[in-house]
Protein backbone atom coordinates (compact mmCIF):
# COMPACT_ATOMS: atom_id res chain seq x y z
CA UNK A 1 0.00 0.00 0.00
CA UNK A 2 1.05 3.33 -0.77
CA UNK A 3 0.62 6.64 1.18
CA UNK A 4 -0.94 10.40 -1.10
CA UNK A 5 3.17 11.10 -1.28
CA UNK A 6 4.26 7.50 -2.63
CA UNK A 7 5.25 6.61 1.16
CA UNK A 8 4.79 2.80 1.82
CA UNK A 9 2.55 2.42 4.69
CA UNK A 10 1.36 -0.79 7.10
CA UNK A 11 -1.35 -2.20 6.22
CA UNK A 12 -3.08 -2.58 8.82
CA UNK A 13 -5.40 -0.11 10.49
CA UNK A 14 -3.94 3.01 8.00
CA UNK A 15 -6.10 4.71 6.13
CA UNK A 16 -4.39 4.57 2.00
CA UNK A 17 -4.17 8.56 1.88
CA UNK A 18 -2.31 8.57 5.17
CA UNK A 19 1.17 9.50 5.54
CA UNK A 20 2.68 9.13 9.14
CA UNK A 21 5.88 10.70 8.46
CA UNK A 22 4.22 13.96 7.88
CA UNK A 23 2.50 15.57 10.58
CA UNK A 24 1.21 18.17 8.42
CA UNK A 25 -0.76 15.65 6.41
CA UNK A 26 -1.76 13.65 9.22
CA UNK A 27 -3.08 16.32 10.84
CA UNK A 28 -5.48 17.64 7.94
CA UNK A 29 -6.56 14.24 7.22
CA UNK A 30 -7.49 13.71 11.13
CA UNK A 31 -9.65 16.87 11.26
CA UNK A 32 -11.28 15.43 7.90
CA UNK A 33 -10.61 19.05 5.90
CA UNK A 34 -8.74 16.90 3.57
CA UNK A 35 -10.45 14.59 1.44
CA UNK A 36 -9.49 10.88 0.99
CA UNK A 37 -8.55 9.50 -2.26
CA UNK A 38 -9.61 6.07 -1.44
CA UNK A 39 -12.74 4.55 -3.45
CA UNK A 40 -13.41 3.03 0.39
CA UNK A 41 -13.34 5.98 2.11
CA UNK A 42 -12.39 4.54 5.46
CA UNK A 43 -12.07 6.36 8.42
CA UNK A 44 -8.79 8.14 8.78
CA UNK A 45 -6.37 7.02 11.43
CA UNK A 46 -6.10 7.09 14.79
CA UNK A 47 -2.40 7.62 16.04
CA UNK A 48 -3.27 4.75 18.82
CA UNK A 49 -3.84 2.55 15.71
CA UNK A 50 -0.31 3.59 14.33
CA UNK A 51 1.12 2.97 18.00
CA UNK A 52 -0.10 -0.30 17.88
CA UNK A 53 1.53 -1.61 14.91
CA UNK A 54 4.55 0.07 15.61
CA UNK A 55 5.32 -1.55 19.08
CA UNK A 56 3.48 -5.00 17.62
CA UNK A 57 6.38 -4.71 14.78
CA UNK A 58 9.17 -4.03 17.58
CA UNK A 59 7.84 -6.52 19.73
CA UNK A 60 8.14 -9.89 17.10
CA UNK A 61 11.47 -7.91 15.87
CA UNK A 62 12.79 -8.65 19.19
CA UNK A 63 11.51 -12.04 19.57
CA UNK A 64 12.77 -13.13 15.92
CA UNK A 65 15.93 -11.52 17.02
CA UNK A 66 16.23 -14.24 19.66
CA UNK A 67 14.78 -16.87 17.66
CA UNK A 68 17.15 -17.04 14.86
CA UNK A 69 20.26 -16.89 16.98
CA UNK A 70 22.05 -19.76 17.53
CA UNK A 71 21.90 -22.20 20.32
CA UNK A 72 24.44 -21.45 23.26
CA UNK A 73 26.96 -24.09 23.95
CA UNK A 74 25.64 -24.45 27.47
CA UNK A 75 22.49 -25.55 26.21
CA UNK A 76 23.91 -27.52 23.59
CA UNK A 77 25.66 -29.36 26.01
CA UNK A 78 22.80 -29.87 27.91
CA UNK A 79 21.00 -30.96 24.95
CA UNK A 80 23.67 -33.55 24.16
CA UNK A 81 23.63 -34.68 28.22
CA UNK A 82 19.55 -35.03 28.53
CA UNK A 83 20.27 -37.68 24.67
CA UNK A 84 22.51 -39.47 26.42
CA UNK A 85 20.07 -40.02 29.34
CA UNK A 86 18.62 -43.78 29.88
CA UNK A 87 15.36 -44.04 28.68
CA UNK B 1 1.05 -20.49 15.65
CA UNK B 2 4.78 -21.92 14.44
CA UNK B 3 4.64 -25.27 12.21
CA UNK B 4 7.57 -26.35 14.64
CA UNK B 5 4.58 -27.37 17.56
CA UNK B 6 2.89 -29.32 14.65
CA UNK B 7 5.61 -31.24 13.73
CA UNK B 8 4.69 -35.32 13.97
CA UNK B 9 8.09 -35.42 15.84
CA UNK B 10 8.79 -37.68 19.07
CA UNK B 11 7.84 -35.28 21.72
CA UNK B 12 11.13 -35.08 23.08
CA UNK B 13 12.76 -34.08 19.34
CA UNK B 14 9.82 -31.43 19.24
CA UNK B 15 10.87 -29.97 22.16
CA UNK B 16 14.64 -29.62 21.25
CA UNK B 17 13.30 -27.60 18.32
CA UNK B 18 11.57 -25.57 20.13
CA UNK B 19 14.69 -23.99 21.93
CA UNK B 20 15.14 -20.63 20.16
CA UNK B 21 11.17 -20.09 20.50
CA UNK B 22 11.95 -20.90 24.57
CA UNK B 23 15.21 -18.57 24.79
CA UNK B 24 12.93 -15.34 22.90
CA UNK B 25 10.02 -16.13 25.72
CA UNK B 26 12.72 -16.27 28.95
CA UNK B 27 14.41 -13.26 27.57
CA UNK B 28 11.56 -11.13 26.83
CA UNK B 29 10.34 -12.27 30.63
CA UNK B 30 13.56 -11.45 32.66
CA UNK B 31 15.07 -9.39 30.27
CA UNK B 32 18.88 -10.91 30.75
CA UNK B 33 20.25 -13.41 28.24
CA UNK B 34 22.28 -14.81 30.88
CA UNK B 35 19.67 -15.62 33.06
CA UNK B 36 17.07 -16.41 30.23
CA UNK B 37 19.11 -19.45 28.85
CA UNK B 38 19.40 -20.31 32.38
CA UNK B 39 16.12 -20.52 32.29
CA UNK B 40 15.68 -22.84 29.10
CA UNK B 41 17.92 -25.36 30.82
CA UNK B 42 16.11 -25.66 33.87
CA UNK B 43 12.84 -26.03 31.39
CA UNK B 44 14.28 -28.43 29.79
CA UNK B 45 15.60 -30.76 32.31
CA UNK B 46 12.23 -30.38 33.80
CA UNK B 47 10.23 -30.85 31.00
CA UNK B 48 12.71 -33.95 30.03
CA UNK B 49 11.89 -35.46 33.16
CA UNK B 50 8.13 -35.10 32.98
CA UNK B 51 7.83 -35.75 29.51
CA UNK B 52 5.28 -38.52 30.47
CA UNK B 53 2.84 -35.98 32.06
CA UNK B 54 2.78 -34.49 28.80
CA UNK B 55 -0.46 -35.77 26.96
CA UNK B 56 0.23 -36.32 22.94
CA UNK B 57 -1.81 -34.26 20.99
CA UNK B 58 -1.92 -31.45 22.75
CA UNK B 59 0.25 -28.06 22.44
CA UNK B 60 3.38 -28.70 23.43
CA UNK B 61 5.31 -24.81 22.80
CA UNK B 62 2.24 -23.98 25.41
CA UNK B 63 3.34 -26.53 27.64
CA UNK B 64 6.88 -25.60 27.65
CA UNK B 65 6.33 -21.90 27.92
CA UNK B 66 4.29 -23.09 31.19
CA UNK B 67 7.06 -24.67 32.65
CA UNK B 68 9.31 -21.63 31.77
CA UNK B 69 6.82 -18.81 33.28
CA UNK B 70 6.23 -20.96 36.57
CA UNK B 71 9.89 -21.69 37.02
CA UNK B 72 10.68 -17.70 36.11
CA UNK B 73 8.12 -16.84 38.68
CA UNK B 74 8.96 -19.41 41.34
CA UNK B 75 12.42 -18.43 41.12
CA UNK B 76 11.40 -14.52 41.47
CA UNK B 77 9.41 -15.30 44.67
CA UNK B 78 12.66 -17.29 45.70
CA UNK B 79 14.51 -14.83 45.21
CA UNK B 80 12.48 -11.76 46.13
CA UNK B 81 13.43 -9.97 43.05
CA UNK B 82 10.79 -7.02 42.33
CA UNK B 83 8.49 -8.71 40.08
CA UNK B 84 5.85 -7.63 42.07
CA UNK B 85 6.31 -3.85 40.76
CA UNK B 86 2.88 -2.26 40.42
CA UNK B 87 4.34 -0.12 37.67
CA UNK B 88 5.45 2.64 39.67
CA UNK B 89 8.81 2.25 38.02
CA UNK B 90 7.71 3.18 34.70
CA UNK B 91 5.03 6.40 35.89
CA UNK B 92 8.58 7.57 37.18
CA UNK B 93 10.90 6.52 34.35
CA UNK B 94 9.83 7.43 30.66
CA UNK B 95 12.04 6.34 27.83
CA UNK B 96 12.33 8.80 25.31
CA UNK B 97 13.07 7.91 21.39
CA UNK B 98 17.19 8.06 21.54
CA UNK B 99 16.73 9.35 17.92
CA UNK B 100 14.54 12.33 16.53
CA UNK B 101 11.31 10.84 16.03
CA UNK B 102 12.19 7.43 16.06
CA UNK B 103 11.92 4.07 18.35
CA UNK B 104 14.88 2.04 18.40
CA UNK B 105 15.04 -1.44 19.56
CA UNK B 106 16.91 -0.25 22.83
CA UNK B 107 14.29 2.15 23.46
CA UNK B 108 12.17 -0.40 23.24
CA UNK B 109 13.64 -2.99 25.24
CA UNK B 110 14.15 -0.73 28.17
CA UNK B 111 10.57 0.34 27.92
CA UNK B 112 9.66 -3.43 28.28
CA UNK B 113 11.39 -3.88 30.95
CA UNK B 114 10.14 -1.15 32.59
CA UNK B 115 6.50 -3.11 32.71
CA UNK B 116 4.96 -5.16 35.37
CA UNK B 117 6.01 -8.73 34.47
CA UNK B 118 2.18 -10.12 33.96
CA UNK B 119 1.50 -7.15 31.32
CA UNK B 120 5.02 -8.18 29.84
CA UNK B 121 4.36 -11.77 30.05
CA UNK B 122 0.46 -11.01 28.08
CA UNK B 123 2.03 -9.11 25.53
CA UNK B 124 4.79 -11.37 24.19
CA UNK B 125 2.66 -14.27 24.39
CA UNK B 126 0.11 -12.99 22.42
CA UNK B 127 2.00 -9.93 20.13
CA UNK B 128 5.14 -11.58 19.62
CA UNK B 129 4.99 -15.43 20.33
CA UNK B 130 1.29 -15.92 18.31
CA UNK B 131 -0.29 -17.46 20.85
CA UNK B 132 -4.21 -16.62 20.97
CA UNK B 133 -5.54 -15.18 24.01
CA UNK B 134 -7.52 -18.55 24.71
CA UNK B 135 -3.68 -20.28 25.10
CA UNK B 136 -1.84 -17.17 26.84
CA UNK B 137 -4.92 -17.55 29.74
CA UNK B 138 -4.23 -21.23 30.00
CA UNK B 139 -0.04 -20.49 29.97
CA UNK B 140 -0.42 -17.72 32.31
CA UNK B 141 -3.13 -19.26 34.35
CA UNK B 142 -5.67 -16.70 34.48
CA UNK B 143 -8.71 -16.10 32.61
CA UNK B 144 -8.85 -14.44 28.95
CA UNK B 145 -10.56 -11.37 30.19
CA UNK B 146 -7.29 -10.65 32.73
CA UNK B 147 -4.94 -11.35 29.69
CA UNK B 148 -6.75 -8.85 27.21
CA UNK B 149 -6.79 -6.69 29.72
CA UNK B 150 -3.03 -6.97 30.60
CA UNK B 151 -2.32 -6.50 26.85
CA UNK B 152 -4.50 -3.13 26.29
CA UNK B 153 -2.49 -1.79 29.65
CA UNK B 154 0.62 -3.30 28.57
CA UNK B 155 0.26 -1.33 24.77
CA UNK B 156 -1.11 1.68 26.91
CA UNK B 157 1.87 1.91 29.16
CA UNK B 158 4.50 1.20 26.22
CA UNK B 159 3.24 4.44 24.40
CA UNK B 160 3.38 6.31 27.33
CA UNK B 161 6.57 5.15 28.25
CA UNK B 162 7.50 5.61 24.42
CA UNK B 163 5.99 9.07 24.47
CA UNK B 164 4.67 7.91 20.92
CA UNK B 165 0.77 8.58 21.38
CA UNK B 166 1.02 12.06 19.14
CA UNK B 167 1.72 11.71 16.23
CA UNK B 168 4.30 14.44 16.20
CA UNK B 169 6.15 11.13 17.60
CA UNK B 170 6.89 10.21 14.09
CA UNK B 171 8.53 13.10 13.22
CA UNK B 172 10.47 15.67 14.64
CA UNK B 173 10.81 15.45 18.95
CA UNK B 174 9.47 18.25 20.82
CA UNK B 175 12.70 20.10 21.17
CA UNK B 176 14.40 19.77 17.55
CA UNK B 177 10.20 21.29 16.95
CA UNK B 178 10.92 24.14 19.52
CA UNK B 179 14.33 24.74 18.39
CA UNK B 180 13.04 24.82 14.44
CA UNK B 181 10.37 27.14 15.55
CA UNK B 182 12.88 29.26 17.41
CA UNK B 183 15.01 29.79 14.31
CA UNK B 184 12.15 30.21 12.56
CA UNK B 185 10.56 33.36 14.13
CA UNK B 186 14.33 34.59 14.19
CA UNK B 187 13.78 35.00 10.31
CA UNK B 188 14.84 32.04 7.58
CA UNK B 189 11.22 29.98 8.66
CA UNK B 190 11.33 26.92 6.90
CA UNK B 191 8.66 26.10 3.94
Amino acid sequence: MRGAEGVVVPEVGLHCNFNYNNKENHMRDSNGTKAGTCADATPPPKSGQTVNTHIGSLLRQMFDGVVHEPIPDKIQDLIKDLERRPK
Amino acid sequence: MSDVSETPLPAKQAMLRLIPNLRAFAVSLCGDMERADDLVQETLLKAWDHIGSFQEGTNLRAWLFTILRNTYFSECRRRRREVEDDGSKAAVLAVHPGQQGHLDMQDFRRALNLLPVDQREALVLVGAAGFSYEEAANISNCAVGTIKSRVNRARAKLSEMLDVSASSDFGPDAATEAIVARAGSGGGRRS
